[in-house]
């Protein structure tokens, strides 16, 4: 097992400013798209893959050609090993339940039932508007569609979606089921998830901070400026 | 509108390179956080232009392109990705794709005329065939390039400029 030294690099350490530009900033990155995404309650989760897929574990922010960077950073700063844990174990208690309540939206005859009498109600109005995207096709996909736009609390669908115009009539009439208690699991892994990354994110801004303090270091690299030192 | 669309019969939207891959890159920009790749957007710089482009393909009940297209676009997310999170424009692509219901449709190289590929290089080509190939749908090109777009007019091929779509 690698351990840590008590010989600190020197200030300007090039090895510092790997961490900082190689781990630490592509992190906070990759936590803030996250709050972003979460704040508006879209946890990006895709019935096809069965998780969240742009929300992921920490080591996935950092570009895998910088791993040996991030493995490095956290030999000498072991204490961030458990905060990325908590955060890759409340990813997956997150992805676990919406993987649950998929499987009993689809299977629970609600969603199915109010999927398929907007389906109808939209078929009419293609039938006098034939601009309108043949859904025909997506039948069988459809309610797998509709429970991932539910999980993902989406209001409205850009226009070139095929499902927009179906989602714009039906939506009102299916998105009440997010008021089933079904739906608690999911929100309580999603309050969770958001606390855990807002609490990392800035333990991680802090700990730039320090380092960029203590080793003379810019938070960002300024390369014109760095070649001329 | 002065510029074939939807409401005037087309069916079929056929997406080329340029077009395909801004409109990919201004959703990684704008809606997945990618504000580091906001130079390299040319032509689509609002919210308004995208609204406008979004409408316009959302008119048209087929959305279609060639292999060519995609690995041209390959090729321009292979090298966001270098200077992106790993995967998530790919992942955005293929969300993209699904949720338009996005068709591909392969012309070979041989089955193009070799004259135009010498001209035209393959990519174009296909897309030329393609619109051929669909006449009954009434497709109509989305591109970015003034030959193309010359070119699809000359040979009685309805086709339309990005920069024509998203301007007011």
């Amino acid at each position: 097992m690698v351990r840590k030294v008590t010989n600190q690099p020197k200030k300007h350490s090039q090895r510092v400013a790997a961490w900082i530009y190689a781990v630490i900033n592509p992190m906070i990155e990759g936590l803030q798209r996250e709050l972003d995404f979460l704040e508006r309650g879209n946890l990006t989760w895709r019935y096809l893959s069965q998780r969240c897929e742009f929300i992921r574990p920490i080591q996935e922010y950092v570009d895998s050609t910088q791993w040996p960077n991030y493995f490095d950073f956290l030999v000498e700063n072991p204490e961030f090993k458990k905060h990325f844990q908590a955060h890759d174990d409340n990813l997956n208690a997150l992805n676990n339940a919406a993987s649950a309540l998929f499987s009993w939206l689809v299977s629970s005859g609600f969603l199915e039932e109010r999927t398929r009498s907007s389906l109808e109600a939209y078929e009419s109005r293609r039938a006098v508007d034939p601009r309108l995207a043949d859904l025909g096709h997506m039948k069988s996909e459809l309610p797998k569609l509709v429970a991932e736009y539910l999980i993902n609390k989406i209001e409205t669908l850009p226009d070139h979606y095929v499902a927009s115009k179906f989602w714009e009539d039906a939506s009102s009439n299916i998105r009440e089921l997010r008021n089933q208690n079904n739906f608690q699991p999911l929100r309580d892994a999603q309050a969770k998830l958001v606390n855990l990354s807002v609490l990392l994110k800035t333990s991680l801004e802090d700990f730039r901070l320090g380092m960029s303090r203590k080793f003379d270091l810019p938070a960002a690299p300024i390369p014109d400026y760095l070649l001329k030192r | 509108m002065g510029f074939e669309n939807p409401l005037f019969g087309s069916k079929a939207l056929i997406f080329d390179t340029g077009p395909l891959w801004e409109f990919i890159l201004f959703q990684a920009v704008h809606d997945f956080g990618l504000a580091h790749l906001e130079p390299d957007l040319r032509h689509m710089k609002t919210k308004a232009q995208f609204q406008r482009l979004s409408s316009y393909i959302g008119g048209f009940r087929t959305r279609t392109t060639t292999p060519h297209v995609v690995a041209e676009v390959s090729y321009w997310i292979e090298k966001a990705e270098k200077r992106s999170p790993r995967g998530a424009i790919w992942r955005m692509t293929y969300d993209q794709f699904f949720q338009m219901q996005m068709d591909e449709r392969l012309i070979k190289l041989l089955d193009m005329p070799r004259e135009t590929v010498t001209n035209f290089g393959a990519t174009d080509t296909s897309v030329l065939e393609l619109g051929r190939s669909m006449t009954p749908d009434r497709p109509t090109i989305l591109t970015i390039e003034k030959a193309l777009f010359g070119k699809c007019h000359r040979e009685g091929l309805s086709a339309v400029q990005l920069a024509t779509v998203i301007s007011n």
